[in-house]
């Protein structure tokens, strides 16, 4: 069989290096193929030459165009609209912090402040003002997640949002999912049944086994880990048995225990686990040195970790990995998962927005804890604004201009570029200037680890691993971000 | 299509008319269609020659009787072996020497045909194309819409390609979904003239969700899919015509036939459609027709199937890791892994099924696809073997 | 504003300061730094602080890829930037 063609033209694409003979190369839609050397340089320099299998795959995955190409052209642009559709589609999470009240006082977090403080609470009329701006957000789908401090210790302020939004879209008829970040400690009977009957589920956050859940999560009492899981049921028994999501912080004492904090979520019925770094901008230098520790020592933890999560599933235990499932879901999916990372430009302000007891609006979390520390700079505007008002502000520009992984130094050369985005609210925290090469961020450093290692399991995959990878990467009824 | 011997008198145009008994006449009976009336005797013959003294001129006789065919003086259709039945929809002409059966409804499968022009040419087309003015079909598809008295589950649309109906084909469609609300429809075609969406906007605008569109793709890059259907830049146009069918909200099922070029590629193709196509209903992978121009080109069409298990599993794992439905068809289970049966279906139309004498004591018969009544044991690849023992189905 | 020093264990513990001959471009230096090597400008070179033979080594190899690789890179067609207006415009 010959083929026919004229020669192709090369269609923009970027590599990564994965040794010294190969790379994996990934082109504008974020589709890859693992290149030696000398295909890579053949596909640059001699395209004519490729043999016809690799032609045939190349083309297929546009790194080359074929004799005529408005099809595939057309297919280009719906495959990268596909994967910023979190970005295009709306704002879909919406964080209300009523609160910074909180009885924990955890070495590693930013925000809360004791029970006998006061004057850090949203006020009815701001709870009103927010819930009008959530619904000029175009998205159908609408998350509405509380957190703190603990939302639960005014609770009487999530009911009065809930309430609000449930009326309003009465006419709206948007598909809405409510969902309380909590210690759980301060859970009651008749709190479980509010829950149920308007359906909100809750996320808690579960470090590991007892010992290193109380060693992070201090309280007086020394039993915050005993006292979470008893949320738990509580929960599970009036609510439902899927009532509760969990999630971890890594700390330095976290990672001697990798094996210890999976087994511990599979041992109280979890079917997700999310390995998350800590963010450690917004502290104090001294906890850093107390609190820090390296990629490398992360980077260790987490192979460890997630290789529990797979012996876990080749026993037959459903378990899923959320780390490896956003990073799958981008290396593998045509679809876009929901998640508000790595998003270009980014999912801060476009993805998610933020409504603080202190009265403003934030782009996101990690953007309300910088304000904590002093740096207010990335407001977007007040709570009662309009949403078309936070969204022309100069910093949601900033945001925007700064976030563009085809644009941004350092960034429009990198492989990764299509399936991730600077953090310009990383960068604010981490040096002070959202405009920074992205290569120099913490993010990047952590994600380029992890495309990366993710690019070498699967070149060298078992079948049962893909059937794991596939599943984890397909989006199954949206996420929490 | 089933053709029935007759011998045809007065009817000097080709005419379309539904089969229907004496009794049920008055109840069915419409001014604007045309009716063959079965007569079973001398007095049945007289009553319809009454009935068309009285104003009804669109009977037609239809009888086994030669001498009372004789006497008729009107339109006549005389059944020598085989029967129609009642209900069935014909075309008849004198100078046809069979009553074509344009529907049943007892069949398993129901196909319209629209035309037999093609602006492809299939290496393994089963219907080979012509290129004379056909259009008179498009006409006829809206009288067999009128006279199918009772409305199936589904029905199908072929060719040749559909699309060359240009604005009749939505008039086609229409009427059937006027007179038939119920029943859902395919159409067989390769999607390119829908690349332009001007075109496509014409044709599918308010369409609605009751039509699946049937379309080949045999390759994941231009220069393979366009040898398959020797017309170059057919590749693009289809994959333009396939977002213009999503963009207007159509289900599309994708249908590949497993012959050499296509199997070589297999894993390349499965994986492109997982990744650029994931909105496919479906996708079927349909063993080739051993007809038409597939004869041509032995070297590529005459498959067994068994000697390509591995690229079978492998694309059929891709497509369910990309959570696309697939689907084998015209694959008797012998030829396939027992791995694969899950995904086999009876596919073949009744009309042209058939089993091989081995057949007969096959323990899993009654679930096979069986093969095309053309296949022939001894010169083709693909063999045959019962299965025996016992094997969890 | 906070300052982490993540490290990559390539360039980890580093003690000697190594020439580097050719010249770098931006995207190399800061590629360089990126991957936890300390850079400094002497005159018209630069230097990059690397531990033992292994670092001084695996140094050498790495800046042979990257600098190939950018060749490499050149002769490859840039991305369309995306349309900024799309994101930053919105409607009531």
């Amino acid at each position: 069989m010959s083929a026919n063609y004229a020669r192709g033209e090369l269609l923009p694409f970027s590599f990564h290096r994965m040794d010294n003979n190969s790379v994996v190369a990934v082109s504008a839609t974020g589709d890859y193929a693992f290149l030696t050397q000398q295909e890579l340089a053949t596909l640059v320099e001699n395209p004519e030459k490729l043999e016809l299998k690799k032609r045939a795959e190349l083309q297929s995955k546009y790194f080359l165009k074929g004799a005529s190409s408005f099809g595939s052209e057309e297919l280009i642009r719906s495959r990268i609209a596909a994967r910023k559709e979190t970005v295009l589609a709306g704002q879909s999470l919406h964080i209300i912090v009523p609160t910074l009240q909180c009885e924990h006082s955890c070495q590693y977090c930013q925000v809360s402040r004791r029970l006998e403080d006061v004057g850090h609470t949203m006020t009815p009329t701001q709870i009103d003002a927010a819930c009008v701006t959530i619904f000029q957000s175009p998205s159908s789908a609408l998350t509405i997640e509380f957190q703190g401090g603990d939302p639960l210790l005014r609770f009487d302020l999530i009911q009065r949002a809930i309430n609000l939004i449930q009326t309003i879209n009465l006419v709206h008829k948007r598909r809405i999912r409510f969902v309380i970040t909590s210690t759980l400690h301060q859970l009651t009977t008749e709190m479980c049944e509010y829950l149920r009957d308007n359906q909100v589920y809750l996320s808690t956050s579960l470090d590991g086994p007892a010992a290193l859940h109380n060693k992070n999560r201090p309280l007086p009492t020394r039993d915050s880990h005993a006292r979470t899981l008893s949320g738990i049921e509580l929960a599970r028994r009036i609510i439902g048995p899927h009532a509760v999501a969990a999630l971890m912080t890594t700390t330095k004492a976290s990672l001697a225990h990798p094996e210890a904090i999976v087994d511990e979520y599979v041992k109280n019925g979890f079917s997700e686990i999310f390995m998350r770094p800590l963010s450690l901008y917004g502290f104090a230098k001294r906890n850093i040195k107390h609190l820090g520790y390296t990629l490398p020592e992360f980077t260790n933890f987490y192979q460890k970790a997630l290789q529990r999560v797979l012996e876990w599933n080749a026993k037959g235990t459903e378990l899923r990995e959320g780390t490896a499932a956003l990073i799958l879901n981008k290396l593998l999916s045509p679809f876009d998962a929901g998640y508000v990372d790595l998003q270009s430009p980014t999912g801060s302000g476009l993805a998610v927005l933020v409504y603080n007891y202190d009265g403003y609006v934030y782009p996101s979390d990690e953007a309300r804890m910088l304000a904590e520390t002093g740096d207010c700079s990335l407001r977007l505007g007040t709570i009662g604004d309009s949403l078309a008002e936070l969204m022309t502000s100069p910093v949601m520009k900033q945001l925007v201009v700064t976030s563009i992984s085809t644009q941004a130094a350092g960034c429009k050369t990198c492989a990764f570029n299509s399936y991730c985005g600077p953090d310009p609210v990383g960068a604010q925290a981490e040096f002070g200037e959202m405009s920074t090469t992205a290569l120099l961020t913490e993010h990047c450093k952590r994600h380029k680890w992890l495309f990366e290692y993710f690019f070498h399991k699967l070149r060298t995959a078992d079948d049962d691993f893909l059937d794991i990878a596939y599943r984890w990467a397909h989006p199954s009824g949206g996420s929490d971000a | 299509m089933r053709k029935v011997r007759v011998q045809t008198q007065g009817i000097e145009y080709r005419t379309v008319a539904r089969v229907v008994s004496l009794e049920s006449l008055s109840a069915q009976w419409q001014p604007e269609l045309r009716f063959l009336v079965r007569a079973v005797d001398a007095r049945a013959v007289t009553k319809i020659a009454q009935l068309r003294s009285a104003g009804l001129t669109n009977l037609i006789l239809l009888t086994t009787n030669r001498d009372a065919a004789v006497q008729w003086q009107a339109e006549t259709v005389l059944e020598t072996a085989d029967m129609l039945i009642d209900g069935d929809v014909v075309a008849v002409a004198d100078h046809m020497n069979h009553a074509h059966v344009l529907f049943r409804y007892t069949d398993q499968h129901h196909t319209v045909f629209l035309t037999n022009r093609c602006n492809s040419y299939c290496l393994m087309c089963s219907q080979p194309p012509t290129k004379h003015d056909d259009s008179w079909l498009a006409d006829e598809a809206v009288q067999v819409a009128n006279h199918m008295a009772s409305s199936p589950h589904t029905l199908g649309f072929s060719g040749g390609e559909p699309l060359l109906l240009g604005k009749h084909l939505r008039r086609v469609l229409d009427t059937f979904a006027h007179r038939h609300p119920s029943t859902r429809f395919d159409v067989l075609s390769n999607g390119r003239l829908l690349a332009d969406s001007g075109d496509a906007k014409h044709l599918l605008h308010g369409l609605g969700e009751r039509i699946t569109w049937m379309v080949p793709l045999y390759g994941h890059a231009d220069f393979l899919h366009d040898f398959v259907v020797q017309s170059p830049g057919a590749f693009e146009e289809t994959l333009s015509g396939l977002l213009n069918l999503h963009r207007f909200g159509q289900p599309i099922q994708l249908r590949i036939v497993l012959i050499r070029p296509v199997l070589e590629n297999l894993a390349g193709l499965c994986e492109f459609i997982g990744r650029n196509l994931p909105f496919i209903r479906e996708v079927a992978l349909m063993a080739c027709e051993p007809i038409g121009f597939a004869l041509a080109n032995p070297e590529l069409t005459d498959i067994d199937l068994r000697e390509w298990s591995a690229e079978l599993i492998g694309g059929l794992t891709t497509l369910k890791r990309a959570k696309v439905p697939a689907i084998l068809m015209n694959a008797p289970l012998c030829a396939l892994p027992q791995t694969l049966w899950p995904y086999a279906h009876k596919s073949i139309s009744d009309w042209k099924r058939t089993f091989a004498e081995d057949c007969a004591t096959c323990i899993v018969k009654t679930e096979c696809a069986g093969l095309f009544s053309w296949h022939r044991q001894s010169r083709h690849a693909m063999k045959i073997q019962k299965i025996e023992g016992i094997i969890n189905v | 504003m906070t300052n982490i020093d993540l490290i990559y264990s390539e360039s980890f513990p580093a003690k000697v300061w190594v020439d580097i001959n050719q010249p770098l471009s931006l995207a190399v230096q800061t590629e360089l730094i990126h991957r936890g090597w300390k850079l400094r400008q002497l005159d018209v070179c630069f230097q990059a602080f690397c531990s033992a033979t292994w670092s001084i080594t695996a140094f050498n190899e790495i800046l042979a890829h990257l600098l190939n690789d950018e060749i490499m890179r050149k002769k490859i067609p840039p991305n369309t930037p995306v349309l900024l207006n799309t994101f930053v415009a919105t409607s009531e």
